[in-house]
């Protein structure tokens, strides 16, 4: 029987929980048992769950140095859960009992109880100030690196303190507000304090004062104020230390607005289950319509969040993927619905397309299907996506291409010719293919037309090499003396990333997934399998996520920010516009896209062509 | 009239003391003593400009692969075009270029004779190696033999095969660069080979190892302009009259009309069935010719590069005939490129070079000097790859880590290789200064022979070859090859002294071949293991792919 319950529900924060949100809890976590000596969390691993401890012992070191011991009713490790991956390693030194709660389980309870997020967060700042003035160089951290300026702010609304108690709530009122700075005199450009709600109804019903009250007797001054670029954790930190609970937002003479502690905590709690649930829920294809701008503005949300964008692709692909396959059993006659296995490619399938672009889908049928029936899908089916935001892929791949949407054995055929003669698009169809995943329908097709890929591939060392050419196809952007080489023309200053790093890893890396027959079809996930069978030894392996995540992190910054101006969404970026310390991180992720592609070059012999 | 023997005519060309009486077929050779001349600046500085703007070339072709707008290649290869023309830039050497012209320019037609030997190995690989090669979809050699063998006998073996034939091929090359640098610039011999090898060996390790088929293509198509113009302007002075060619040099040279007749090269016919038999089956040997098969689209375009290739060589082969009768006409009674013996400075591999200035003058010496250098400077790189591609994987990957290797580790000793294998180039380039280099290129070729194709060729066709039978026979080719040679009049009278040769004839590959498949015959017969079982059934899989590109099941995995 377990008893970390009531050990848990007894302390601060979970104390905080009603009933119905223990329920949940409770339900959600699960009883695991560890004998000595097994590590719970790792160092540099994302922690999944929080580990209440029942009965037995957990140490947490760095290295080989103890920094705490944790015994029953303690848990850990809430730092790793908020802020990502850290250096310590948790280790049980006796058989250990442990409730485990999921994160994202904490994170809801986080969204839903602000009692509950605000302690949970002042703890969390609590024990950042040592790690900040630790000061780990080099370490950025997901909490670390969203800023002020990417939370919702409260705008700034002045008043003079002159004015009445009366005014001041009017105010708050029409500016749908619940704090107003106070200033000495209209033409007095520096606040002196600010004044809340709250503070108006203590003033008028637990003080009995009247309502024409200057405002400047119920103030509370002074101000805290931080810069609209500084990172959310020193908010977290400043609040924590002058135990305020709003921030003035100040850039030299201007006001900006203020940050309220609630908005902070929603700030960390957008959460996709909200549009999972809408696209579950839905009952039609009209109620599907809007998801796709939703995911957009959640990636946005996400992104500012500073959430790993592997694993906000993760998100964004899991959403999509669940929007087809409801478009799909809408759409798909129930003649082959079950027959058929609707599969995305590319990037889609390698689950890496943060922002919605082209569609890249495909239906393999297990028996050939009737045109009759086949064709108004396939239109149908491209419509749709097309109408929900997913722009049609030029180059064709997309259901609504015969093509695309064929029996199984047809597929077959068509893969054994272009290995076996390989024409203009042989390289660019394998490499779409292979990416595939399946989203509706029966997975087992999928899998079988796979099969036939691996099989006709095995051993063809002379195929493999003509694919793993186009890791070369672009010239690496480090120049002589390792300066970064920008593009010619009127893109003078400008780099792109996916020429010059993103492609030739996601590239080589499908070649040797490939070469290897590996089922996985995203980039991290092949690298961490290339790893277990030998093929890249951990050091490098460890290396390249990390240059691939970098570049994809930035990938999407850039996105995002043109997204903002409206313009073409591109992997363009400047260098110059970079900080020093991105330009430095930028030249180490394509060293070692560099040392990856000689690697690849080896390998498959590119050296011949 | 008597005909002058072919190894006569050999002794003559090669310039070599008069001891050296016999020597061995590979004519294409560049030997004797270069007499130091007053420097031709303007020779040179032709040559540095023309060498600077073909590494520029090189450097730009290789670039400009690069900056594609689509990021997928498009197609699947190499087209058997191109591929064709870098397969003939592989194959011309320096060594045939100035080797053939001389031998022309010596003995008239049995020149001819000897270039069409060369022709003969195309054909084989037409019909039997390239379109098998190419749907194994294999790199090396070595990968198809071992493709349903034993991986760590048969890649030691191969390796052994490949790095021997490497060796003595590169050997030609070093000793040709240096006589033509040491001719041009007037430097030392010893100095210029290591110049030159040092220079290979920057080329090979920071350049050269990209874009192999492009630095083939721009090289042959360098070499072929090259000498079609220098053919042109040897036809120009005739007034694009053969007749008048071959009148006016047989009346000029002092073997008269004898030199439109077969000469010595037939006369043994021994000697010349095993010659044959080295130039048919070496081609196919060449570890750096059949490495050309992997980067075409499929079976088809390996076959039309094939196609292309025999082509761009057979036209070659006709240039340097012509330039030969050209430098008969031109040089050999033009004082300035004599000696005060009468013979021709820097001895008659150096022909074409003279034949050059006699037709354009410094400008185009400089060139010519510049196209002969950069071809070695191409095959070289080509020889350089096999051969490191036989130590790093091979030998050092498969072999000695048994497959599980850091592929960083493997690049390193690629690189490593490299320069290694540049250093001994260098070491034996110089210690071979005074021997008939085409006797090198002869062992390459009957080793080639002899060690790799009886291999690949049963691998491909025949069921039975096991494991046992390969590595012995393949073996048993290469040490009968290397000791027959040994035994035989060419190194045991000519170089060791001995009165008499205990093998009588100067080209083993007869023999060699010959015990080659009957060593693998006979130990794949006697065989019986259950491993030699399993190699037999597996031969059905790697037939139908060889045959159609189609893998009916998963191949064996290295």
């Amino acid at each position: 029987m377990i008893t970390a319950e009531p050990l848990l529900f007894a302390q601060a924060p979970f104390d905080r929980l009603t009933d119905a949100e223990r329920r949940y809890l409770l339900s959600a976590a699960q009883v695991a048992h560890f004998p000595a000596g097994a590590e719970l969390i790792g160092p540099g691993t994302d922690a999944t769950h929080l580990f209440v401890i029942d009965t037995g012992q957990v140490e947490e070191r760095v290295g080989s140095e103890l920094i705490r011991r944790y015994g029953p009713g303690h848990r850990f490790d809430l730092r790793g859960l908020v802020h990502g991956p850290n250096d310590r390693r948790y280790g049980t030194t006796d058989e250990t009992a442990c409730l485990c709660v999921p994160r994202l389980v904490l994170l809801d309870l986080i969204r839903a109880n602000a009692g509950f997020a605000a302690l949970i967060y002042r703890e969390v700042a609590r024990m950042l100030d040592p790690v900040a003035s630790r000061a780990e160089a080099g370490q950025v951290n997901a909490l670390m690196t969203a800023r002020i300026a990417d939370a919702y702010l409260q705008p700034a609304v002045f008043i003079d303190g002159d004015e009445t108690i009366l005014t001041a709530g009017r105010r708050m009122r029409d500016n749908q507000t619940n704090a107003l700075l106070v200033r000495d005199r209209p033409d007095h450009p520096h606040p002196f304090g600010i004044i809340t709600g709250m503070n108006l109804s203590k003033a008028v019903v637990l003080n009995g004062k009247p309502l024409d009250t200057p405002v400047r007797t119920v103030t509370h001054a002074p101000l805290v104020t931080i810069r609209p670029d500084a990172f959310i954790a020193t908010a977290l930190q400043l609040m924590t230390k002058h135990v305020k609970r709003r921030l003035v937002v100040t850039d030299g003479d201007s006001y900006l607005g203020i940050l309220h502690e609630i908005d902070l905590l929603a700030f960390f709690s957008t959460n996709s289950h909200v549009i999972a649930g809408r696209i579950e829920l839905a009952t039609d294809l009209k109620m599907l319509e809007p998801i796709s701008t939703q995911i957009m503005d959640a990636v946005q949300t996400w992104h500012a969040q500073g959430l790993k964008v592997t694993i906000l692709n993760d998100l964004v692909s899991e959403l999509n993927r669940k929007l087809f396959q409801k478009a799909y059993g809408f759409l798909a006659p129930t003649d082959f619905r079950d027959d058929a296995c609707l599969i995305v490619m590319g990037s889609e399938g390698r689950g890496e397309q943060t922002l919605p672009t082209d569609q890249d889908n495909g239906l393999i049928l297990r028996t050939p299907v009737p045109e009759s029936a086949l064709e108004p899908f396939r239109h149908a089916f491209a419509h749709v996506l097309e109408r929900f935001g997913y722009p049609p892929c030029p180059g064709d791949v997309m259901v609504r291409n015969p093509m695309w949407s064929k029996p199984l054995s047809a597929f077959q055929t068509e893969i054994r010719r272009w290995i076996t003669l390989p024409d203009e698009d042989s390289v660019l169809r394998v490499a779409i293919l292979v990416d595939a995943a399946a989203v509706a329908g029966d997975h087992g097709l999928l899998d079988q037309l796979k099969a036939t890929v691996f099989d006709c591939l095995a051993g063809n060392d002379a195929f493999l090499s003509q694919f793993a050419r186009s890791v070369d196809t672009f010239a690496s952007p480090l120049g002589w003396f390792q300066t970064l080489v920008t593009e010619d023309g009127d893109q003078r200053d400008a780099l792109d990333l996916k020429k010059a790093g993103l492609f030739p890893i996601v590239h080589g890396v499908r070649t040797l997934a490939l070469q290897h027959r590996l089922p996985e079809t995203g980039t991290v996930p092949r690298i961490a399998a290339l790893r277990r069978i030998q093929v890249l030894d951990a050091a490098f392996a460890q290396d390249l996520t990390e240059a691939y995540e970098f570049l994809l992190d930035l990938q999407l910054q850039s996105k995002l920010t043109k997204r903002d101006g409206g313009t073409v969404m591109d992997a363009l970026v400047r260098p110059r516009l970079l900080s020093a310390w991105h330009r430095a991180m930028l030249k180490r992720a394509f060293q070692i896209t560099l040392r990856f592609r000689d690697l690849i070059r080896h390998r498959f012999r590119l050296v011949m062509y | 009239m008597r005909y002058p023997t072919f190894p006569c005519l050999l002794a003559g060309l090669a310039a070599v003391p008069s001891s050296l009486t016999t020597l061995p077929a590979m004519a294409d050779a560049i030997t004797g003593e270069v007499e130091r001349q007053p420097l031709n600046v303007a020779a040179i500085v032709m040559f540095l400009v023309f060498v600077a703007a073909t590494l520029w070339i090189t450097y730009w072709a290789a670039k400009r692969t690069k900056s594609a707008a689509q990021f997928y290649t498009a197609g699947g290869g190499i087209t058997g075009f191109q591929n064709g023309l870098a397969i003939a830039g592989d194959f011309m050497s320096a060594a045939s270029f100035l080797g053939i012209s001389g031998l022309v320019y010596v003995s008239g037609y049995d020149g001819l004779i000897y270039s069409i030997g060369f022709l003969v190995g195309w054909p084989v690989i037409l019909f039997i190696v390239a379109e098998r090669l190419r749907n194994l979809g294999k790199y090396t050699f070595a990968d198809v033999a071992s493709y349903r063998l034993g991986q760590t006998e048969i890649r030691s073996m191969a390796a052994c095969g490949s790095l021997a034939t490497v060796a003595l091929y590169l050997i030609a090359q070093m000793v040709g660069a240096g006589k033509l640098i040491e001719l041009l610039f007037g430097l030392p011999y010893e100095i210029a080979v290591v110049l030159v090898g040092a220079l290979m060996i920057i080329y090979v390790t920071f350049g050269g190892m990209t874009a192999t088929t492009w630095v083939q293509i721009i090289k042959a198509v360098l070499l072929l302009s090259g000498a079609s113009f220098m053919a042109l302007a040897v036809l120009y002075q005739t007034g694009f009259s053969f007749e008048a060619l071959f009148r006016e040099a047989a009346a000029i040279h002092p073997h008269g009309t004898a030199i439109m007749a077969p000469g010595g090269l037939v006369s043994d016919p021994v000697s010349a069935i095993s010659l044959g038999i080295a130039l048919m089956f070496g081609t196919a040997g060449l570890p750096h010719i059949l490495m050309r098969f992997f980067t075409v689209a499929d079976a088809k375009e390996a076959r039309k590069s094939v196609f292309y290739a025999t082509g761009f060589i057979g036209y070659f082969y006709i240039l340097t005939f012509i330039i030969g009768f050209g430098a008969i006409l031109l040089v050999s009674n033009n004082p300035a490129f004599l000696d005060t013996a009468g013979d021709l400075i820097g001895g008659t591999n150096m022909a074409a070079v003279h034949l050059a200035q006699a037709t354009g003058g410094s400008l185009f010496l400089g060139f010519i000097s510049a196209v002969a250098f950069a071809t070695i400077l191409a095959v070289v790189s080509g020889l350089t790859l096999a051969g490191a591609s036989a130590i790093s994987h091979d030998l050092y990957a498969s072999v000695f880590k048994g497959g599980v290797v850091d592929e960083f580790a493997e690049i390193r000793v690629s690189r490593l290789a490299t320069i290694g294998l540049g250093i001994v180039a260098i070491g034996l380039g110089i210690l071979f200064e005074k021997q008939n280099i085409a006797f090198m290129v002869g062992l390459a070729f009957a080793i080639a022979a002899s060690a790799n194709f009886p291999v690949l060729f049963l691998a491909m066709f025949w069921r039975g070859l096991t494991t046992q039978g390969a590595l012995i026979g393949g073996l048993v080719g290469l040490i009968t090859a290397v000791t027959l040679v040994v035994l035989g009049p060419t190194v045991w009278v000519a170089i060791l002294g001995f009165q008499e040769a205990i093998f009588p004839y100067k080209y083993p590959a007869l023999f060699s071949v010959t015990a080659a498949f009957l060593g693998i015959w006979v130990f794949s017969m006697l065989d019986r293991s259950a491993r030699s079982q399993a190699e037999k059934i597996a031969f059905e899989a790697q037939f139908v792919r060889s045959q159609t590109g189609i893998g009916i099941a998963t191949a064996t995995q290295h």
